[in-house]
């Protein structure tokens, strides 16, 4: 029986090609749009985990703390749990890594004198202590020693809440998508149902149960949402190697080092497995209507 | 065989059939006649499910149409079959692949397909056919092979309507004489037709339909 469903399957799609290559391609870029959005929502994550595993304070001195006060605040926070390193920066070596960083800037900074950066303490916290960094904030500014307290981690705890935002926008986005392509998909496959009316109107009339005409359809939707999760994919792997080679520069930029993983497999086989359930799916609900309307 | 009782059948505020009552025996044939619109056609739908009545009982091998489920629906029909004026065949498949498809709908296995096809074909004159398209056959062959459709599940009751409408004179009788075999094998047949001059060659029982209200006709030889 299985063997008549998957030829008569066969000779639907042969005998549709159009239509089952439009279906395909509805379900490719449905997935190629999943896909693109899973690519740049996973790399930001990853570039703010890699912010936040390599969080930095930097706390600046008030002018006139003493020398072994501004050592003892160090052994002080460096006692403190969240705290993997701890250096202790005074104002010559501020202003000799300024002058390395900034040759050209040399004469004025040497011309400012000694004192003219504050000394600093700079911070480095364990990967796993980042969420404490407000209450090691609050420590070290209870000592009352500090000109400024630097922690750039405010626009990352931002970016952070804007990716949340961003993923529960992508979610409901994603469940749109979701229902558009079923919506299409299924209009497509009503009109490969509604081609093969006839075909559908003799097999009723002979007997047939809505089984033995969904079957395959069913398969139909399956073949097609595979195929078209194919091209998605493909589609997708194509847009990832142009981003990596026609747009390297920025990626430094915006990028740990310049790398830009493509999904990973568990994300892809569930887009693979994605494709035929959705042509499935878009199959049952337009033969579904049909088998409906032919008594 | 098939028991219809104040049998009305309305759509809209029109009354397509209206309480009718009438019985037609095992292994009868019997035509269903009347003008354009009478209700003949609207009969046959209800008699295979096609429409549920508006009101009275009908009953065909027993089973009641007006309160059977969709999903028993191609149970009646697999003992049942239906011949049309316009054939409904698939005209892209072969002939083997359109009577073959009545097997495949009830779980026939290939071999059973293979051999009980030819046969039915060579009961309807058109063995030797099997890889035709439908599309290349003539009328009178391609109501052939829907009559070879409707007949090879050796259904209790075949149905026709208009089964010579779209045929000449020698092709009409051709199919007639088909019906009629088919009838001496023990099926029930009821054909709908307004061709006083086949009723006439092929005298049976007729049922006259006008205006949706039935009555009996004597056999057309009678009426002379």
């Amino acid at each position: 029986m299985s063997g008549r469903v998957l030829r008569r399957a066969l000779r639907g799609i042969r005998e549709h090609i159009g239509f089952t290559l439009m279906s395909a391609g509805v379900i490719a870029c449905a997935l190629l749009l999943v896909g693109v959005f899973a690519l740049v929502t996973g790399q930001a994550r990853r570039l703010v985990g890699t912010w936040e595993s390599d969080t930095q304070v930097s706390a600046y001195f008030k002018p006139g703390v003493p020398e072994d006060a501004r050592r003892a605040a160090a052994e002080t926070l460096r006692a403190r749990p969240e705290v993997a390193e701890i250096q202790y920066v005074d104002g010559a070596q501020a202003q000799a890594w300024l002058v390395e960083r900034s040759p050209e800037l040399a004469p004025v900074i040497e011309g400012l004198g000694a004192d003219a950066l504050p000394a600093s303490l700079e911070v480095r916290l364990h990967p796993e202590q980042v969420g404490q960094l407000s209450s090691f904030v609050a420590a070290a500014e209870a000592l009352d020693l500090w000109e400024q307290l630097d922690y750039g981690q405010e626009w990352v705890a931002r970016f952070r809440t804007f990716l949340t935002l961003a993923g529960m926008l992508g979610t409901a986005l994603g469940l749109i998508v979701l229902a558009v392509t079923v919506f299409l998909v299924a209009n497509t496959i009503h009109l490969v149902v509604h081609a093969r009316r006839d075909e559908v109107e003799v097999m009723r009339l002979v007997g047939a149960t809505d089984t033995f005409i969904a079957g395959p359809f069913l398969l139909e939707g399956a073949v097609q949402g595979f195929l078209g999760a194919t091209f998605g994919l493909g589609a997708l792997w194509a847009v990832h190697q142009l981003v990596l080679l026609r747009a390297h520069s920025l990626l430094v930029v915006a990028t740990d080092g310049g790398t830009l993983p493509f999904l990973g497999v568990p994300t892809v086989f569930l887009l693979l497995l994605g494709g035929p359930a959705l042509g499935v799916g878009g199959a049952w609900t337009a033969v579904r209507r049909f088998l409906a309307a032919i008594p | 065989m098939i028991r219809l009782y104040q049998v009305t059948k309305t759509y809209g505020d029109r009354d397509a059939l209206r309480e009718v009552t009438v019985q037609v025996a095992k292994g009868e044939f019997v035509y269903v006649t009347g003008p354009s619109g009478a209700g003949k056609s609207t009969l046959l739908k209800l008699l295979y499910g096609a429409e549920r009545p508006t009101a009275g009982r009908l009953l065909v091998n027993g089973v009641d149409i007006g309160t059977l489920g969709r999903d028993r629906l191609p149970q009646l029909r697999r003992n049942l079959g239906v011949v049309f004026q316009d054939f409904k065949l698939l005209p892209r498949r072969t002939v083997f692949d359109n009577v073959g498809i009545a097997l495949e709908v009830v779980g026939a296995s290939e071999d059973a397909i293979r051999r009980r096809v030819p046969a039915v074909l060579n009961i309807v004159g058109l063995r030797g056919k099997e890889d035709a398209l439908a599309s290349e056959l003539s009328g009178g062959e391609q109501q052939r092979v829907a009559v070879a459709r409707a007949i090879v599940n050796d259904p209790a009751v075949l149905l026709a309507d208009e089964p010579t409408g779209n045929l000449d004179g020698a092709m009409a009788v051709e199919v007639m004489e088909i019906l009629q075999a088919v009838n001496l094998r023990g099926t029930t047949v009821l054909v709908a037709t307004h061709d006083v001059g086949l009723m006439d060659r092929f005298p049976f029982r007729t049922l006259r339909i006008v205006d949706g209200r039935l009555s009996v006709a004597p056999p057309a030889r009678a009426r002379r």
